[in-house]
Order: structure tokens, then sequence, then C-alpha cells
């Protein structure tokens, strides 16, 4: 049974369908029907995966130019099986988020599954021409979501009036909080770094000799010259750099997920963020070990910058949605950290990391979603007191900013852990200062929480109600429930994550931490 | 010394089917001269245009891919004693570039319908002998045929812009007659220095040719001959004004801004459609294969000035504040990849900018349209006093927004795999290029996505965009039709791009192989 077709092609059937549909409720039906059944076959990936064998499972190969090279070529390994999981869960639970837009919401859920069939073909694709294709594709939904759907900031609603408010000079003046402004920034951002990675796979093609964008023949039998590896790998890396937010190249990424949409926020955050690490280790990690040992040190101190600047920036924001975009882009830099120690444990708690915050994530946005549409206003200095007419959603909050400051109990803990495990040996100034920082992760957490629920209740708010219907509880709680369940119980996923890094690493030197550790990793492959 | 055989069309397809598609639209130019009321008039001009575009239809079916061969050829003597025969086909090259002529024919006379209101009739007899003289250019084997159809083209085309264009309608027909003569009458010396120079080197030969006198003007008889160096150099330089006047190519621009914006929709519609690409045709289809020494040394330059194009067209576009003025530099800057892709000399390359011809010629024409239905609305052009028109058009903003995805080359269009293509190319042959070529890419995101931002989307902006009607049927109808190919050609361009290929072979065939032609020039005694 092909699969990954069915999951891959489900939301776009789910789309043209949406076309055609006129009523409501039907919209909603339909959308909840296609994401759902692309869920419920990445459950089915998931559980039906060989972790034992590993490698690349369920290939599916169709050649669509033979003379360029080109294969439509899907396969799932162990790093893209929890990522298309995470891809088609933040969809479905997408859908349930925006369940209540009045303005559109057929073309909202057009765009939506969109978006998921453009992330998880990045995730399932192993031909460069259609990794890139995916990737593009994904670009274009996200401006759409934020030029049509999204919100001003609080500072470009208090300039009405002024002459200069309006989207024309955005190239000259850097100030600008409307929403166009940030439609405008990710979308070029992304663009550019999309023009980058192309031309770097476009080289890769040429210099290997073997005329054909297939990534498993261009690691078996492509010859790179030594001296192009090095140009490569900067270039796919610097391609995939903004995507993944690495400062410097991270600023269209808190500005963007303020004036998106909680939906599409959910998904960008979620797992469009993660494609910048994921197609840096599918290619770069896959295709050009020697260069990617030799350059990740300078990884290594990049991320460090993005884990303290997200931090310490987003300590001082005073809108919710700007916290929790630089907390991703400090959370960023963990799982480059991880990436750059090059060993079984911190890899495997890198890609852990990726499906966690993804959960986490997902689960913050579509929180302050619902605050917003309560609220409409994300302003933290004019919101408080929202515990006691919000106690679900409170609850839910915590929870989730505790899972992604790294409380035990909750995935991210897992992963950080695991990626300090891994690091320290290699980096240990990195991991030390990364470590410290944890604490400005729960400093600005914790002001969040309390500018949000605790303290007096402003009075100028209009009467606000807690999720009581079930379609508003639904996603929070499927997503708290992942968070907490496996991260009590991580070991399907770490035991799938690691037959997928085992491959990757083993033409890389070893840099394996002390032995002790190793047992800990060994007790949980060998869990139920 | 490769030939290139001919495939009559007689055997073909049983009749003369070029011809037929060549002058039927002048017959019916003059069938609707003694016509009066203008629903006959419109229908008549109408069945004309539809039948030709039927017609055009035979010939991809028809078509024998595999073959570089001529195909649908008829041959009739015309002026013997100079060698001048009225010979006619197509190949790969020039057969995709026929059917969009008569496809954007067809459109600018459905558009007719509502577009023009004085002059109906010599409006679209205008029309049609415009399409009789754009099918002439690109399916003429003998070069006086071929230079006879380029002269004329002007004729209808100076009329259009000055009878029914805007208001400095007189300076912009005048400078884009006198440059594009200036450049068409210096190709002239070039063609004749051709055909002096095969006289001579014919009838030097021991054995004899086709036509004993020596004297031909035909296409196949002159790829035979081994131009000498001199003499190349000397015609491609002669052919380059011809060609680079007609691209445009950066410096040789400034006559199109002006001639975009003073013509009418179907005036910019044709130009930027049909007519940009006959000098891209002229240079694949005469300069290269002609002259293929004096390509190659030339490479560097026009590769160079290809890059240019795409830059400065780019960086304009951004500044413009009139909207038909910035798409025309985006012409500009669409045209540089092509010559890009041409001067690459590989098959990638060479298919990808014949695709782009072909696609550029439909995204162009939907953004040219899109602007014509803006204009008679608001009758003004200027960026700023539109703003937020997609809440009263959401038509219009919907299929403006997929126009402008597909010539910002996002992957499912039609725009994508030409970009992808010539850029492939480009880096096969020198990955500087390819690199620079990029910053193209990305700014066509930028000043495509900035427009659309401008005029359709934030706050409605200026009183008079709120009476402003969405599009009715005729105006969805030609933008539709555009469309449908824009994702045909996206997601399924094997059809297109496979009878490219032989020709397409053929041509690169000839540029790596000139040691032949070196062998038999340096053998041959020196000239005189």
């Amino acid at each position: 049974m092909p699969i990954l077709s069915l999951i891959l092609f489900t939301p776009v059937l789910g789309a043209t369908l949406l076309f055609f549909v006129r009523d409501r409720l039907w919209v909603q039906r339909i959308a909840v029907a296609a994401s759902g059944l692309s869920l419920a076959f990445a459950i089915y990936l998931m559980s039906i995966f060989d972790w034992a064998r590993g490698g690349f499972q369920f290939m599916e190969r169709t050649v669509w130019s033979k003379t360029l090279g080109i294969t439509f070529l899907l396969g799932a390994d162990g790093l893209g099986v929890p990522m298309v999981l995470a891809s088609a869960l933040l969809m479905f639970c997408g859908v349930f988020v925006s369940w209540h837009i009045e303005d559109r919401l057929k073309e909202f859920y057009i765009n939506l599954l969109m978006l998921g069939t453009a992330t998880m073909g990045v995730y399932m694709s192993l031909d460069l021409f259609f990794i890139f294709f995916f990737y593009e594709m994904s670009v274009i939904p996200m401006y759409l979501f934020i030029a049509i759907w999204g919100r001003h900031t609080k500072g470009y609603l208090d300039m009405q009036g002024d002459p200069k408010r309006d989207a024309v000079a955005f190239l000259t003046n850097f100030n600008r909080t409307s929403k166009e402004y940030a439609a405008m920034k990710l979308t070029l951002y992304l663009s550019l770094g999309a023009v980058v990675a192309l031309l770097g796979l476009l080289l890769v093609y040429s210099t290997s000799g073997l005329h054909t964008f297939d990534l498993i023949e261009i690691r078996e039998r492509g010859a790179i010259p030594e001296t192009w590896q090095g140009w490569l790998f900067w270039l796919i890396f610097l391609g995939f750099a903004p995507i993944a937010a690495i400062w410097p190249f991270h600023s269209w990424s808190p500005v963007g997920y303020a004036a998106a949409p909680a939906a599409a926020s959910m998904m960008h955050a979620g797992v469009l963020k993660k494609l910048g690490h994921f197609t840096i280790i599918r290619i770069c990690f896959y295709l050009f070990p020697e260069a990617t040992h030799t350059w990740m040190p300078v990884i290594a101190v990049l991320c460090v910058v993005n884990i303290f600047y997200g931090g310490l920036v987003a300590f001082l924001q005073k809108d919710a949605k700007f916290v929790i975009g630089y907390s991703s882009v400090a959370h960023m830099g963990y799982i480059f950290l991880g990436m750059a120690a090059l060993n079984q444990i911190s890899l495997t708690g890198a890609v852990f990391f990726l499906f966690a915050d993804a959960m986490a994530m997902g689960l913050l946005f579509a929180l302050s979603g619902f605050i917003y549409r309560q609220t409409h206003t994300m302003d933290l200095p004019s919101l408080g007191g929202l515990a006691t007419k919000m106690p679900f959603i409170a609850t839910c909050f915590v929870i989730g900013s505790a899972a992604s400051f790294g409380l035990p109990g909750g995935m991210n803990f897992i992963g950080e852990l695991m990626v300090f495990i891994g690091s320290w040996n290699v980096y240990p100034v990195q991991t030390l200062l990364a470590a410290i920082a944890v604490t400005i992760t729960w400093a600005y957490y914790i002001r969040m929480i309390r500018s949000l629920f605790f303290g007096e209740a402003q009075t100028m708010l209009e009467p606000v109600s807690d999720a009581r219907t079930w379609v508003d509880r639904f996603p929070m709680l499927i997503l708290v429930a992942m968070t907490l369940f496996f991260g009590i119980w991580p070991s399907p996923f770490i035991r799938v994550i690691e037959s997928g890094v085992a491959p990757i690493l083993a033409p890389l030197p070893r840099t394996d931490p002390a032995p002790a550790a190793d047992i800990i990793v060994r007790r949980h492959s060998t869990n139920p | 010394m490769q030939s290139l055989g001919q495939v009559f069309a007689h055997p073909q397809v049983g009749f003369p089917l070029l011809s037929l598609l060549v002058f039927l639209p002048m017959a019916g130019a003059i069938l609707l001269a003694p016509l009066r009321n203008e629903v006959a008039l419109r229908c008549c001009a109408l069945t004309v245009a539809f039948i030709v575009f039927a017609l055009s239809l035979l010939l991809p079916i028809f078509f024998q891919s595999g073959t570089s061969d001529m195909q649908f050829v008829e041959q009739v003597r015309w002026i013997p004693p100079i060698g001048a025969s009225y010979h006619i086909g197509i190949d790969g090259i020039s057969l995709w570039l026929v059917c969009l002529t008569t496809f954007l024919s067809f459109l600018v006379v459905l558009h007719a319908f509502y577009g023009v209101r004085k002059h109906v009739r010599a409006y679209l007899m205008t029309l049609l002998v415009l399409e009789t003289t754009l099918l002439g250019v690109f399916i003429a084997l003998d070069m006086l045929l071929f230079f006879l159809f380029w002269e004329v083209m002007l004729l209808p085309m100076y009329f259009l812009i000055k009878i029914w264009g805007g208001e400095k309608r007189d300076t912009a027909a005048l400078k884009f007659v006198l440059y594009t003569l200036l450049g068409s009458v210096l190709m002239l010396v070039g063609l004749i220095v051709l055909y002096l120079n095969h006289r001579e080197i014919t009838l030097a030969q021991p054995f004899a040719s086709s036509l004993s006198s020596g004297a031909s003007f035909d296409y196949l008889d002159w790829l035979k001959t081994p131009f000498p160096m001199q003499t190349q150099i000397g015609v491609f330089l002669l052919l380059f004004f011809g060609f680079a006047f007609k691209v445009p190519m950066f410096p040789f621009h400034t006559w199109l801004p002006d001639a975009h914006v003073e013509a009418p929709t179907a005036g910019s519609v044709l130009l930027a459609g049909v007519l940009l690409k006959m000098g891209t045709y002229g240079f694949l289809r005469f300069s290269l294969p002609l002259l293929p020494l004096a390509s190659e040394l030339f490479a560097p330059w026009m590769l160079a000035l290809a890059v240019a194009s795409i830059l400065y067209g780019a960086l304009l576009a951004l500044a413009q504040d009139d909207m038909k003025k910035l798409i025309a530099y985006s012409s500009i800057s669409h045209l540089g990849f092509v010559i890009l892709g041409i001067f690459s000399f590989n098959t990638k390359g060479l298919e990808g900018s014949l695709i782009q011809m072909v696609n550029h010629g439909i995204s162009t024409s939907g953004l040219f349209f899109v602007v014509g239905f803006l204009y008679d609305r608001r009758h003004t052009r200027l960026i700023r006093e539109y703003g937020g028109l997609s809440s009263r058009l959401p038509i219009l903003a919907t299929l403006y927004l997929l126009i402008s995805l597909s010539s910002m080359a996002l992957p499912g269009t039609n725009g994508f795999i030409g970009e992808f293509l010539i850029l492939s190319g480009a880096a096969l042959h020198d990955w500087r290029y390819a690199a620079i070529a990029m910053i193209g890419v990305f700014l066509g995101a930028a000043y495509l996505l900035w427009l659309f931002q401008r005029t359709m989307m934030g706050p409605l902006s200026h009183a008079s965009n709120a009476l402003l009607s969405d599009l009715h049927v005729g105006e969805i109808g030609v933008l539709g039709a555009l469309l449908i190919m824009v994702f045909w050609v996206g997601l399924f361009p094997a059809p297109f791009l496979s009878r490219m290929e032989a020709s397409t072979g053929f041509v690169a065939a000839r540029m790596v192989s000139p040691a032949t032609t070196r062998s038999v020039v340096e053998a041959a005694p020196a000239a005189p």
C-alpha cells in the first residue's frame, strides 16, 4: 500500500474538494476528514515502521523526467516518520483551532491543507528537486495566511490616521508593525534562502557527475570533488538557515508568527521551521559528511548565540506571540547544538527535540490563538488575571510552557537532556552555556504566564470565556496528551529516530560520550 | 556536417497545414472588410481566430518527437534567380511558439468583445494581420521570407499603438518602430553577407548543391555551410543588433517600457507574449546553429548582458509606480533568463529557455490582461491609486495572485519549470552566472508580491475603489484559459519538453562540434 502517497495526497484531495463546496458546515467537515485521514495514515505509518531494520522504508518511485534525472521519490526513515506524524497532527489540530474564522474559512482550509502537503512532502522526499519543490511550495501559503487572515500588532493599530501607516515603504522603514510587513518579510527572507539553496542543489547535481537528483544515488555513487564539498555545504546550510531561524537569519520568525493566524503559526513554528534542520541533516549530513564535520564548530557557536539572543529578547517582549516566537528561535539553538555534536545521542536528542518542540509550539500558539479570539489583544501589559476566567486554557498553557522550558515530564526535557549528554564531550563550553540559558527560558515563560493569567484582571477586557466546546478543547487536549505521555514514555519515538540517525552518522568519526550514557540509551531501546 | 531532414506536409498531415495557418488570419481580415455590424465583426473575427487556434492544435498532435527534422514542410519556388523559395516548416523549437501565437491571438480577439470601443473593424483587422505576420516569422525557413515577415510585423503593431494607445502613443509608437527598424536593417545586412558568403563557398566546393547557381536564401542550405570565422563574427554582431533590440536586451531596452505603457491591452499582450520572443527565437534558430564559432566567442559577453538584463530589469521594476511599466521591466528581466539559458549551450539551458519563452508569453500576458481590466475600471495605472482591492474584487485578486505566482516561478506553475531548467543549464555551464541570476529570481518574487500587496491587500483605499465591480465572464474566461496552461505546463511538462528535445539537442550538438566546422574552415584557403 503506497502509504506515503496516501499521507501526502489526501490533503490535496481535500483541498480540491473544498473548491466546490459552499456550505460552511461541509467545508469544516471535509477539512476535518482530509486532515484526519492523513493523520490516521501517519499514525499507521508510525506503527508499522520497522525500527529494528531502519533505513528508508515504504519507498515509492515514479520517474518524472528521465532526461533531467528527476524522480518523484518518497521514502520514510527514522528521521522523517516522526516529523510526518507531527505535521499531520498539527494540521489536524489546526483545523479545529481555526474553526471559528468568519472570513473565507474555505480558502483558509485550502491553504492549510496545501501547507500541510508541502511540509510533509519535504519530509518524505528523497529527490533533491522535490525537496526544493515542496519547500518553495510552502512559502506562499504562509504569505497568504498573514496577508489575508493575519493581525496587525498593537503598535500598528495605534497608528490610526498616520499617513505612513499603510504598507508602502517597507523597504526603507524597519519599524513597521503591519501584517503586510510581516508577510513580506517572511516571504522574502524564505525566498532568498530558497534561491541560495537552489544554487547549492543545482551545483550538487552538476558536480556529482551523475545527472540525477536522487539523493540516495548521489550519496552512494556520486563523486563530488573535495574542494566543492565545503562550498556546497555552506550554500545549502545558508539556504536553509533562514527557515531554521539561525541567528542572524531569524528575524522574520517572531514578527511572522505574531502576525499570522493561530493555525498558521502552529504549522509554521511546529513543523516548517524544523524543515530547516531536517533538510540540513538530510542533505548536508548525508552527502557531505567531511565538510559537516569540519564546519560544525562554527555552527556550535552560532547556536549558542541563538539560545541567548532568543532568550534575552523574548524576555523583553510585550506581545505574547512575540515571546513565543523568540522562544522558538532560542529552541532552534538547542537543536543545532545537538546536530553540531554529531554523535548518536545528541542527534537523536536533537531530532526528538524537533518533534517535542512541534508539539509544544503547536500547543502554545493554539492557546494564544484562543486567547486572542477572546480578548482581541496579545499585548501583555493590558492582559491579566485570565486564570479565573479561563481555567482550562490556563492549565494547558502552564503545561505547554512547562514542557517548553524543559520541565521533566515533558518531551522537550528528554530532548534537551539527550542533547546535553551527547554534546558535553564535544562542546563542553557551549553545553554549559546552553544549560545556564535554561534559566532564561524559565524566566520569560513564567513572566508571560504571570502577565497573562495572574495578577489583576484588567477591567477593559470584554467578557471572556473559557474553552467550553469540544471543538475548542480537542486540539489542546491532544497536544497536551502527546507532550505528557511521550514525555514520560519516549521510547517509541526514540527507537524510531535512532534507527534513522545511525546510517547518517556512520561515515562520520565517532564522538560518542562515556559508556554510562550508552547504558541509558540501551535500556530505552529494550523497553517494550 | 550535420544536416536536417524534412518531412513534408502532405505525407504528414495530408494538407498544407502551415500555409493555411499563416494565411487564414489575413483572409479573415479581408473578410471583415465589408462588414459593418459590430457584433458580426466580433463573431466573425472570433471564429477565424478559433479556427486558426484549433488548426494549430493539430501541430503538436501530429508532431513526431525524437527527430530534429523540419516537419509540415512546404516548399514552392518563389524567386529562383536569387534562390528565394517559399519554404516553411516547424521543428521542436518553433512548434510551441506557433501554438503560443495562435493561443494568444485567440484570447486577444476574445478580449476585443469588451476591450475595444472605437474603430472595432480596423482593430480586428489589424489583430488578424498581425497574427499572420507573427506566425510567418516562426515558420519561415527561407531567410528572405523570414525577413519579410519580420519587417511587415512592424506595421500592424505600429497602428495598434498609434490608434488605440494611451496619451503619449505617438512617441511610443514611433520609438518602437525606429528602434526595431534599425535593428532589422542591420540584420538584413547580416543576412545578405551570409547569402553572399554561402554562394561563394558553395561555388567553391567541388560537388554541386541542390540550387546549381549556388545562390540560396534557404536556412537548411545555410546550415550545411561552414562559414569562416571572420564572416561569423561580423554577421553575429549584425544579427545581434537585430535580435537584441527585439528581446530587448540591456542596454537596448528603452523602447519597451514606453511601448507597453502606451499600447492597448491587446497590443501589450501580443507585444510581450509573442514579439519579444522573436528576438530570442532569432538567437536560438539563427545565431547559434549558423554561427557556432562566433556564438562561442561572444558567449561570455552575451551571458554578462543577460545577467545585466536580469538584475537591471528587476531592480527597476522595484522602483516603478506605473503598473504596466513595472511589468515591462519584469519582461526585460525574464527574457534575460532566456538569453542566459540559450548561451549556456547545453540541452537543459536550451530547453529551459524555450519553455520559458512560452511560459513568459502566458504569464506576462496574464499580468497585462489584469492591468488592462483594472485600467478599464479606474482609467489609471498608478499603483498608489489602488489598494486593498481584494475585498471588493476577490475573483480578480485570486486570478491575479495565481498569475503572479506563475511569473515568480512558484513550484507547480509553468514558470518554475523554465526557471529551474535554465538555472541548471547555466550552473552546468558556469556556476557564477547562475549564482548572480538567482538574485533575479529573488527580486522577481519581491517586486511581484509587493505589487500584489500594494494593489490588492491591506485596507481599501480611495473612495472610487469602493465602486468597482468584479470580473465578468469574458474576463474570467481569458484569465482562466491562461491559468489552465500555467498549471498544465507546471505539473505535466513532459509532453511539452519531449517535443523540444530533439531540436534543442541538435542545436546543442552543433555547438559542441564546431571541430567539424573548424577543420573545414582551416582546410579552406584564406579568404581574399
